[in-house]
């Protein structure tokens, strides 16, 4: 078998061994996964003070696998990285099948949080601080939120790791109010520094994480000055019972979909473990990895897929069930009291549209609305709004039924997909729990009012496709004809290499319009507010250039540098609006206001070095030498015809014309924008498109902002 | 050290002691919890602070302490007023590690020895103030390893429940006043 050594300190190998003989009691695993526990490991690794190991020495504790004979999964503690182990009773636990093996893999330090919070006497929804943003830190983390802790500030010495917090709703990281209870898993002398300044008068701290040190400099008087009682938690001082106690809630939490660790723990070959380990000694934003061993035998999904972490809805209906699901849907007006599906989408007949649920009925609802009644493969079933009269007057102009509430829309069995058309702070919540609901996801532009926001969406979305929920993001001018025609030319090679693009967007936005939209049927002051959202003219209207420059490029912009000037109607949200992003060689300006008379709306030019393409108002191709044009789309609704693409991508499975990476990267383009503003220099932004900043800034790979100089 | 501090309840103040009291005011009396010791600690009262009022915040400070062990045997650091106090009302613990310790002396080196004594899983309680900023402790193997929970517990004023206590134990001794021989 092969397994992970270290001869010397600062060696790894992966060598081949012979499995090892099991002693009564014990039994044999094959291990499939097992996690690298950076602090504990590095420590030693490294020959840190209280992590002095003899060498050579078998690295590692956390590890999953299953059971020689009957196949069942388990977890195990206590395992080095090997790829086969004989584990005694005590260090084995069942995993139900549809639990990822990664996530129950880290059970030792699960137990370790756990103890800590139940020494910490951590009472359900009590908000807590965690010192450290290790594995340790962030498993702590998740479990304070699962337990109901509305709010978990997260604190470290730096922000390299805080991006691995972008799942945890709960989780903010930096300055903050100080808490009656505080866990420094942090591993360092330091930490208990930082762990009194953060814990509130009459407080408790709980000393969770090894701390590297054997001497730390304890600010006594401090603690008996403020009344902070001060606590060590060592799984050591736990017996079997204790053990028990502890970890039979936390597989009840991942059993319920309540608990992960998947979107930070990423698996590798475990002959990858050098390399790793390389990265678990330099890589300050490293917070963990696994080793895989062996495929995961993985149970087929019968159990919800919950994409929000809440409590564990009731089992799907088996599969010979699914096929009747249609003439239920047909039905389902008269069964709204029947259980409805969770989780998993239903898959749609060929012989019927694809039936939508509308959430937020005013003025670009309404839009939505018409097309999705002019889509020839939708239509609209279901809708709601806040404000009953609005899902009345669509109700009523479109033959929908209007919902009382988002629930009973979501719970309709006959509501394949949602269109969510609402202010952008509820964009996450809705369309998280539409996704829990099983629902594909069409979310009108921008994704979210933050990045924040914007990455848990997207991290959301990526756990749902896995069960084939389709998510995307509205901008109607993808499939505009004029941008398919400019696309067509560009890919085609007509205007040469690109050099440049001028935008501009001009509106005259009256003063109504901030309160209650362009028509007034839905007052609401959310346009005012940078909270809701996100900004004023840049995320509300700039954003469909942003995004049909970079699909036109086909790249990631790499500098952005923007100034804004605020609205008269909210000093906090702007309104003229300049940008200037670099996508390579590629320089491309933007201009927008929301007060111009006499505004001329959207202009939109392209042009390399054969040729040039005015998109909008109107295409034209100019070109240095003449060239053939090409096929003129149909001009179609581009919002009918965005509506048939997504349906097609339900159907199909093929990915939607705008990805929930397109979107996101569109968002963090605009959170570029913003930061320069704010900052006055220019932001790179990460290439990805996804980024290691744990707020709504972007981040250079070291986790803080690249700012760039300017010419 | 740093000067006296108010800290907690009751009508005094804390004064460290090195050698002498520092930093108490003329019109001050100050009362120290072990005058054999070098390095210790003492409290300021407005002059003309009734002795009994000075005992009895020392007894209510010991009956603080013994509540916050839940009454249980517990040894107890120090050889002052506050430890004698301590030890009259305090179960002796049977078991050389037993599960709680009362620190008395303020001093790192107190806080040490009761950290070394304390079984794991324990509680030391801080019954009087850190006399520096800071203190070197073993905190992976004393602290974290071992279990152990470190409770301050602040000055008290004076409390009924404690009155027997002040009645049957040794009190603090008043420090030599300063005020000048003509008042």
């Amino acid at each position: 078998m092969r397994a992970v050594t270290w001869p010397a300190p600062g060696v790894v190998e992966v060598i081949d061994s012979p499995e090892p003989v099991p002693g009564p009691g014990e039994a044999m695993v094959d291990i499939a996964v097992s996690v690298l526990s950076p602090g504990t490991e590095r420590a030693r690794f490294l020959g840190l003070p209280t992590a002095v190991v003899p060498f050579p020495h078998s690295p590692g504790y956390l590890a999953a696998g299953f059971l020689r004979g009957d196949g069942s999964r388990v977890a195990v503690r206590g395992i080095p990285h090997r790829a086969v182990a004989a584990v005694p009773p005590g260090l084995l636990c069942a995993v139900p099948g549809h639990v990822p093996l990664v996530d129950a893999a880290v059970w030792q330090l699960a137990l370790t949080a756990r103890y800590g919070m139940a020494v910490g006497a951590h009472r359900a929804g009590e908000p807590a601080t965690v010192v450290g943003a290790g594995l340790l830190g962030l498993i702590l983390r998740r479990l304070l939120a699962a337990e109901g802790a509305p709010a978990v500030r997260g604190v470290a010495s730096s922000m390299a790791k805080a991006w691995a917090a972008e799942a945890e709703p709960a989780t903010t990281f930096g300055p903050g109010e100080r808490s009656l209870l505080t866990f420094d898993a942090s591993g360092s002398a330091a930490g208990l520094a930082v762990a009194v300044d953060a814990t509130a008068d009459g407080g408790r701290i709980v000393l969770l994480g090894s701390p590297r040190a054997d001497i730390a400099e304890v600010p006594l008087r401090e603690l008996y000055d403020r009344r902070i009682a001060l606590v060590g938690a060592h799984t050591v001082n736990l017996d079997a019972a204790g053990v028990g106690a502890l970890s039979e809630p936390f597989f009840a939490l991942l059993a319920g979909g309540r608990f992960s660790v998947a979107d930070v723990v990423r698996e590798y070959p475990a002959g990858d473990a050098p390399a790793l380990y390389r990265r678990l000694v330099d890589d300050p934003a490293f917070v963990a990895a696994a080793l895989r061993w062996t495929p995961d035998r993985a149970v087929p999904l019968t159990a919800p897929l919950l994409v929000s972490g809440r409590a564990a809805a009731p089992l799907l209906p088996a599969p010979d069930r699914m096929a009747e699901a249609p003439d239920r849907a047909e039905e389902a007006p008269d069964r709204a009291e029947e259980a409805p599906d969770r989780a998993v989408p239903r898959a749609v007949p060929r012989d019927r549209p694809v039936r939508f649920g509308l959430i937020g009925c005013g003025d670009i609802g309404i839009k939505d609305a018409e097309a999705l009644a002019a889509a020839s493969g939708a239509a609209l079933v279901a809708c709601h709004d806040p404000v009953d009269r609005l899902a009345a007057e669509v109700a009523a102009a479109f033959g929908a039924r209007a919902e009382p509430g988002v629930e009973a829309l979501l719970a309709r069995p006959d509501v394949d997909a949602v269109l969510i058309a609402t202010p952008h702070d509820t964009h996450e919540p809705l369309a998280v729990a539409a996704l829990d609901a099983g629902k594909h996801v069409l979310l009108e532009k921008p994704l979210a009012n933050d990045l924040r926001s914007a990455r848990r969406i997207a991290a959301a979305a990526a756990t749902a496709a896995t069960a084939g929920t389709v998510t995307s993001v509205l901008f109607p001018m993808r499939t505009d004809s004029r941008f398919l025609q400019a696309h067509a030319a560009l890919t085609g090679g007509l205007v040469g290499t690109p050099l440049g693009v001028s935008a501009s967007y001009l509106v005259d936005k009256p003063g109504s319009y901030f309160r209650s939209g362009f028509s007034g049927r839905s007052p609401s002051s959310w346009r005012l507010s940078r909270a809701r959202s996100g900004g004023g003219f840049l995320i509300m209207n700039l954003v469909h250039q942003i995004d049909l420059i970079r699909a036109l490029l086909g790249v990631e912009a790499d500098r952005v540098f923007a100034e804004t000037s605020p609205s008269a109607a909210a000093p906090e949200i702007e309104d003229v609006v300049t940008v200037v992003m670099r996508f390579g060689p590629v320089i491309a300006t933007l201009v927008g206001g929301a007060s111009v008379p006499g505004a001329d709306g959207q202009r939109l030019h392209l042009w390399g070095d054969a040729g040039r393409l005015e998109v909008l108002p109107g295409y034209t191709l100019t070109t240095r030498t003449p060239r053939p044009g090409l096929a003129v789309p149909p001009d179609v609704d581009p919002r009918v015809l965005a509506i048939d693409r997504f349906v097609a991508s339900i159907r199909t499975g093929a990915p939607p014309d705008v990805t929930v990476d397109d979107a996101l990267a569109v968002q963090a383009l605009a959170e570029a924008a913003y930061e320069s503003a704010r900052s006055g220099r220019a932001v790179a932004p990460a290439p990805d498109g996804r980024f290691a900043a744990s707020d709504s800034r972007l981040a250079a790979p070291d986790g803080r902002f690249a700012a760039v100089e300017g010419p | 050290m740093s000067g006296p501090q108010r800290s907690g309840g009751g009508m005094g103040r804390w004064l460290p002691i090195n050698g002498e009291p520092a930093g108490w005011e003329p019109d001050e009396i100050c009362f120290v919890d072990d005058p054999t010791a070098a390095t210790g600690w003492g409290r300021a009262y407005p002059a003309g602070f009734p002795v009994a009022g000075v005992t009895g915040e020392w007894a209510a400070t010991a009956w603080a302490a013994l509540d916050a062990v839940g009454g249980a045997a517990a040894a107890v650091v120090g050889a002052g007023a506050l430890a004698g106090l301590l030890r009259l009302a305090v179960a002796f613990p049977a078991d050389p590690r037993p599960a709680a310790v009362i620190e008395t002396t303020g001093t790192t080196e107190g806080v040490e020895l009761a950290l070394r004594t304390v079984a794991p899983c324990g509680t030391v309680v801080l019954a009087a103030r850190p006399l520096w900023p800071t203190a070197a402790l073993r905190t992976y193997h004393d602290v974290h390893r071992s279990g152990v929970r470190i409770l301050p517990v602040p000055w008290a004023p004076a409390d009924p429940r404690a009155a027997p206590l002040a009645a049957a134990g040794p009190g603090p001794v008043r420090w030599p006043s300063p005020i000048p021989e003509e008042r």
